[in-house]
């Protein structure tokens, strides 16, 4: 089959490698039909992830059809229509039977990097380095899904392709940061970052009861989707004061709920981005922290503090004052998709949620290198490149 | 060894008696001699060499001076391992000891555990388990590409649903014991197995050092293999990224 492979920090290529074969009775064989690029990449492309190695397939969201079943699957059959939760859970072990699947204690089969790291380890995801399993990811021909019974939704009628494919990572993620940042009617609710994810969490944080959302970013593309699609207010950050207009929107008040789409290559202006870009490079800090910092300043008193963007490490000039005496609460994670799955089909089968605007710029597998160049630099207002092997 | 498997035991498998550390008096003495002799030394060069002696001197001195080195500290058996060598009657005993919550029933675990053929399905260095009778048993062992091991163990001590302790036999090759406990986690939330394997290790406290260095100390390992055990009995398989049966990437 031909797959998208990681070379090295900014080096793509795709090649020719075996098909993958069922491995465990609980797996299922997916033929990929759409698989789309994500913002997370960028930073197993720009090698701010480590544990990644020649050869490694990257991709996590992905829409196919099922050509093999493993001999413990119920419920699915050759031919289905089916998406897949990036973030793969077991089902059974204790976070999963709490619906927590992003915190599934058996999915990573190498435990060792995140359990130094992080002091326990972490769920496997596809296509996201040796750290979270070292899964082949879904830009290939196919691809072996653990856990099928677990991590595999068959997409109802009346949903389109185009719709379904980011069911399978950026819809239930904007959806849940709406869904931890305990969103109650009448209250506003600030996006940072204006990319798919951010879309979702703005379109979700309505279908959860905001009366306003604003969204912020630098992009006039990326801004206007997100007044025309998502129904948002939006902020230029290069062109106001965020934390003054924010201020200045809500009466004084703040804020009452913000999520952070943005993650660990935020981008500001001025000292702080000179500051948070020398100390990355100089490896004193892993993460650029400007847009969670700004989130923490701008949430109001009593609010919630929703982070969604990547982080992997340690960040320098964390505001833990601002949080403490403003009595924030700080909600993060990796998406649980397969608790929202059902509940995001039912919106789009209602009209009330269109991811299908995500899909900028379809193209073939052969063209995946440059696809994930023009996302990675903005260019064409791509917002997602969707490959289709 | 009776009641090793009470709760306190565990403190005493991770905490150094008071005394570890300590220099004597001789100890002392070179640790002094031989920071005055690197001083010395040092003030007779110039740049990046006369710095390192001077550094290297001055932790000596300051070492001797203290009669406390936390390196030898490290290095040093704590009072369970000292009991386990005594009672071995071995030069010397490493402990390692982890643990897992897995969610099933303690009686459940006990008996798969208890029937010892199982024990390679998990156990990733150990090839094959004969059960020989109701207390000894057979195990054959790869614990390297091409190494091959074999011995036989008998159980020690033992009570259903709770307990399992075991050892290597007097005339067997190599020199380790051990005990697996099974408790109730709390709330019906599974049960909590500790596992804890002693052994006199070949080369030494240093020896050990390095093999946990490249995680192939015991702890680490029965860890892995713990964590292997809580897939096997909570989802049905060992978990692996391999794209075709037999080609898992990356991992220990």
């Amino acid at each position: 089959m031909r797959a998208l492979t990681w070379q090295g920090t900014d080096k793509l290529s795709v090649e020719t490698i075996p098909d993958p074969e069922i491995v465990n009775p609980r797996d299922v064989i997916v033929r990929v039909t759409m698989s789309s690029v994500c913002g997370s990449d960028l930073h197993l492309l720009n090698g701010y992830v480590p544990t990644m190695k020649p050869g490694d397939i990257l991709g996590h969201e992905f829409l196919g059809e099922i050509v093999e079943v493993g001999s413990a699957v119920s419920g699915l059959a050759r031919g289905d229509r089916v998406i897949t939760v990036s973030i793969i859970g077991c089902g059974h072990c204790e976070p999963c039977q709490r619906q927590e699947f992003s915190c599934c204690d058996n999915s990573n089969p190498n435990p060792a990097t995140t359990e130094a790291l992080y002091g326990y380890p972490c769920a496997g995801i596809f296509g996201y380095s040796h750290a979270f399993g070292g899964y082949a990811g879904s830009h290939a021909t196919y691809v072996r899904v653990p856990f099928a019974d677990v991590n595999v939704f068959k997409v109802p009628e009346g949903v389109r392709d185009e719709q379904a494919l980011f069911v399978s990572d950026a819809v239930p993620t904007g959806y849940y940061g709406a869904d931890i940042a305990d969103i109650e009617p009448g209250d506003t609710v600030a996006v940072w970052g204006c990319g798919g994810v951010g879309q979702m969490a703005m379109r979700s944080a309505y279908l959860l009861g905001a009366e306003r959302v604003i969204g912020i970013d630098r992009f006039a593309d990326r801004l206007a989707l997100a007044k025309d699609k998502a129904g948002a207010e939006v902020l230029d950050y290069t062109q106001v004061d965020v934390h003054e207009a924010l201020v200045e929107l809500t009466g004084g008040r703040g804020p009452d709920r913000c999520i952070d789409c943005v993650g660990l290559e935020a981008h500001t202006q001025g000292v702080e981005q000179l500051y948070d870009a020398t100390k990355q490079k100089l490896f004193m800090q892993t993460e650029r922290g400007a847009a969670l910092r700004q989130a923490i300043r701008a949430c109001r008193k009593g609010g919630t503090v929703s982070v969604l963007g990547v982080y992997a490490g340690l960040m320098d000039k964390f505001p833990m004052g601002a949080i403490v005496n403003k009595a924030l609460s700080v909600r993060s994670g990796q998406q649980p998709g397969q608790r929202y799955v059902a509940r995001i089909f039912e919106h789009i089968q209602k009209g009330e949620l269109d991811p299908s605007y995500l899909l900028t710029h379809p193209m073939s597998l052969e063209e995946s290198p440059q696809g994930y160049t023009m996302f990675r630099d903005k260019e064409q207002a791509c917002l997602r490149a969707v490959f289709m092997p | 060894m009776t009641d090793t498997w009470q709760d306190d035991s565990l403190v005493a498998m991770r905490s150094k008696p008071a005394s570890a550390g300590r220099l004597s008096g001789r100890e002392r003495t070179f640790s002094i001699l031989g920071g005055c002799l690197c001083v010395g030394l040092g003030m007779r060069r110039h740049g990046i060499g006369r710095l390192a002696h001077l550094v290297v001197g001055g932790m000596l001195l300051s070492r001797g001076a203290a009669g406390y080195c936390s390196a030898k500290k490290a290095l040093s058996a704590n009072s369970y391992e000292q009991d386990m060598a005594d009672a071995h009657d071995w030069k010397s005993a490493k402990v390692t000891s982890r643990s897992v919550t897995i969610d099933k029933p303690r009686e459940e675990i006990y008996r798969f555990w208890r029937d010892f053929t199982n024990l390679a399905q998990f156990m990733k260095h150990i090839e094959r388990v004969d059960v020989i009778d109701a207390r000894r048993s057979h195990w054959v062992a790869s614990p390297a590409p091409g190494k091959h091991l074999e011995w036989d163990a008998e159980i020690t001590d033992e009570r259903e649903n709770e307990y399992i302790a075991w050892q290597t036999e007097e005339n067997s090759d190599i020199h380790q014991a051990g005990w697996v406990s099974f408790r109730d986690a709390p709330r019906g939330r599974g049960t909590v197995i500790q596992a804890v394997f002693a052994y006199e290790p070949p080369a030494g406290y240093a020896g050990h050092a390095v093999a946990k260095l490249l995680g192939r100390d015991p702890g680490t390992q029965t860890g892995d293999d713990l964590r292997r055990l809580k897939q096997l009995l909570e989802i049905g398989e060992i978990t692996t990224n391999a794209a075709r049966p037999g080609a898992q990437r990356g991992g220990r």
